[in-house]
């Protein structure tokens, strides 16, 4: 049989995910298509495709070394629970399409596995891998902020009256199962620790301060968390309030005011002039 | 730096990560020489700085020994002009392939850089028979020719029988050593892995290899998912890779030992430190014996 094609096939395979699937769900009828000996159809048949995927998903991994060092949480967790190579051969066929487009920048690279992430955890039953999800948004958030943080645009009036409410200066709110400082401690502790984590709901707000230069994660009752998540710098103090009624209709609307004015004093949020 | 007419007394090298500059800051004694990625220095030419400080082994996983693709004539000129650059005793070269042909006859494949040839952008193990050690003889000579310094080649990790092996990887380095003369550069870790790959002892087996022709070692970590055993720079050796130098220092006069702990922005340095010793202990145990 040629070395050549048995080569081919296998850069086929782990430059082209599609071609890996064909072969994985239907081996003969890809192999019918070939224009090889029986000697070599019957080499290639006995390919582990499964094993290869891995091995494909081995080298998207090791090409994402460099993304790690904000997400070591989320890193140790896919590797606490095995999932690793799985993660990184589902996610090969966007890394290759990434680089096929040049080579990418770290933050495009991250982001683009990031956001992979995010829908590959919605859509997989994560029962058994219990906190990932809640590490991930943890350490995407704080990620994000700071990334905000560099951007320095114009800074708009502040006028206590203002109609406006924005964040102050970069926020993201984000309701959590299990608290990522948990997760962080059973890690610290060594691994297993890991499998008995009980779940800690928390609502955090990761705070990107431009003066400070960092972003400070701080815990929320559910009422602020609500106020705070329906700030997106284009709703009025009102419509905010209004926004945050409809997550907790339970809640008065004097308390969600109060919690709103309470965030203003602490400089999380703050009243602009509209355009 | 490691010289291969010095008295066997091997070196201890690290491999180079973004951290490795301030690791010999705080450590300068700790390690003899650092071994550096062609395909790093080609992309980045400031990583050549830690030669101010320590001598640099070249490593490079580009020429693809093992294909039926010839790597192009830009490509050497550039591995030789950092061969001469840094002055490396060696070049480290995996014996793998990271390309290959377009082959009419797998069909039609999808159009990204049409008339190419694949570029895998990592070292696979190609299928081990005659035929390619023919071809990796070939590919050593012509290889060679090109630089003042050896050639090693490196033994690739198996994660999967390629189809059209008839060999045994050790059967097929062997092969590789007696037709070529090439010496070695053992990977432990890619040895324990194609071990547990292919189902054999690795203390048994690794006597069958010509350990005489060990110039380097490397040691790394190994990590176990999904049914299978696979490279893990991030992550300490096990005992096992330990107890394999230990038979390898025993009957090779190795020049030098590079612990491979290079993919994690966040190894810790007591951990470097904490391996470098055990790889110490190994290399004065086989002194004393």
């Amino acid at each position: 049989m040629s070395a050549r094609t048995v080569d081919a096939m296998i850069a086929r395979c782990l430059l082209e995910p599609g071609y890996l699937d064909r072969l994985r769900d239907g081996l003969d009828a890809e192999l019918d298509l070939l224009r090889v000996d029986d000697t070599t159809r019957g080499e290639l048949a006995g390919l582990d495709v499964a094993q290869v995927r891995r091995f494909g998903g081995l080298i998207s991994k090791v090409q994402h070394n460099d993304t790690w060092e904000r997400f070591p949480l989320t890193r140790a967790l896919l590797k606490f629970y095995g999932m690793e190579l799985e993660v990184f051969a589902a996610y090969r066929d966007r890394h290759l399409s990434l680089l096929r487009g040049g080579r990418p920048t770290r933050e495009a690279k991250t982001l683009s596995f990031l956001s992979f992430l995010d829908g590959y955890l919605a859509s997989t039953a994560t029962g058994a891998c219990p906190g990932l999800i809640d590490v991930l948004v943890h350490e995407r958030s704080t990620w994000e902020v700071a990334g905000e943080l560099t951007d320095t645009g114009p800074r708009q009036a502040v006028d206590p009256a203002g109609e406006r409410v924005v964040p102050r200066d970069a926020l993201r709110i984000a309701a959590l199962r299990y608290h990522p400082f948990d997760i962080a401690s059973c890690l610290r502790d060594g691994s297993p620790a890991v499998a008995d984590v009980v779940p800690r709901p928390a609502y955090l707000c990761y705070w990107g301060r431009r003066r400070a230069d960092d972003v400070a994660v701080l815990e929320l009752d559910a009422v602020t968390a609500s106020v705070l998540a329906c700030v997106d710098g284009r709703r009025s103090a009102a419509d905010v309030v209004t926004a945050a009624h409809a997550l907790l209709p339970e809640v008065g609307r004097r308390d969600l005011e109060a919690a709103l004015r309470q965030a203003v004093a602490r400089e999380v949020v703050e009243h602009v002039r509209s355009e | 730096m490691p010289d291969r007419t010095a008295p066997p007394a091997p070196r201890i090298g690290i491999a180079r990560s973004p951290h490795t500059a301030r690791f010999l800051d705080r450590c300068p004694e700790a390690v003899d020489y650092i071994e550096v990625p062609f395909e790093l220095l080609r992309h980045d030419p400031a990583a050549a700085d830690v030669m101010r400080t320590k001598p640099v082994v070249l490593h490079c996983a580009s020429l693809s020994i093992a294909g039926s693709v010839p790597p192009d004539a830009g490509l050497v000129r550039e591995v030789r002009e950092w061969v001469d650059r840094t002055r490396t005793p060696w070049l480290g070269e995996h014996l793998s392939f990271i390309t290959a042909e377009r082959e009419p006859a797998l069909g039609p494949a999808e159009a990204y850089a049409p008339g190419e040839p694949w570029n895998i952008g990592y070292t696979v193990s190609p299928a081990l028979n005659l035929e390619t050690v023919d071809r990796v003889v070939a590919s050593l000579a012509r290889a060679q020719s090109h630089f003042e310094v050896p050639l090693l080649v490196e033994n690739p990790p198996v994660y999967f029988r390629m189809p059209g092996s008839t060999m045994g990887q050790v059967d097929f380095i062997a092969e590789v050593c007696a037709r070529s003369g090439v010496m070695l550069l053992l990977d432990l870790a890619h040895f324990y892995i194609t071990a547990r790959t292919a189902g054999f002892d690795p203390f048994a087996e690794l006597l069958r290899l010509p350990l005489d022709r060990v110039v380097e070692v490397h040691i790394s970590g190994i990590t176990a998912e999904q049914d299978g055993y696979w490279d893990n720079h991030a992550g300490r050796a096990p005992q096992e890779e330990l107890d394999l130098l230990a038979i390898v220092l025993a009957r090779a006069q190795v020049s030098a030992v590079t612990l491979e702990y290079n993919w994690s922005s966040r190894f810790p340095e007591h951990v470097l430190l904490e391996e470098i010793g055990r790889v110490r202990d190994v290399l004065e145990s086989a002194q004393a014996a």
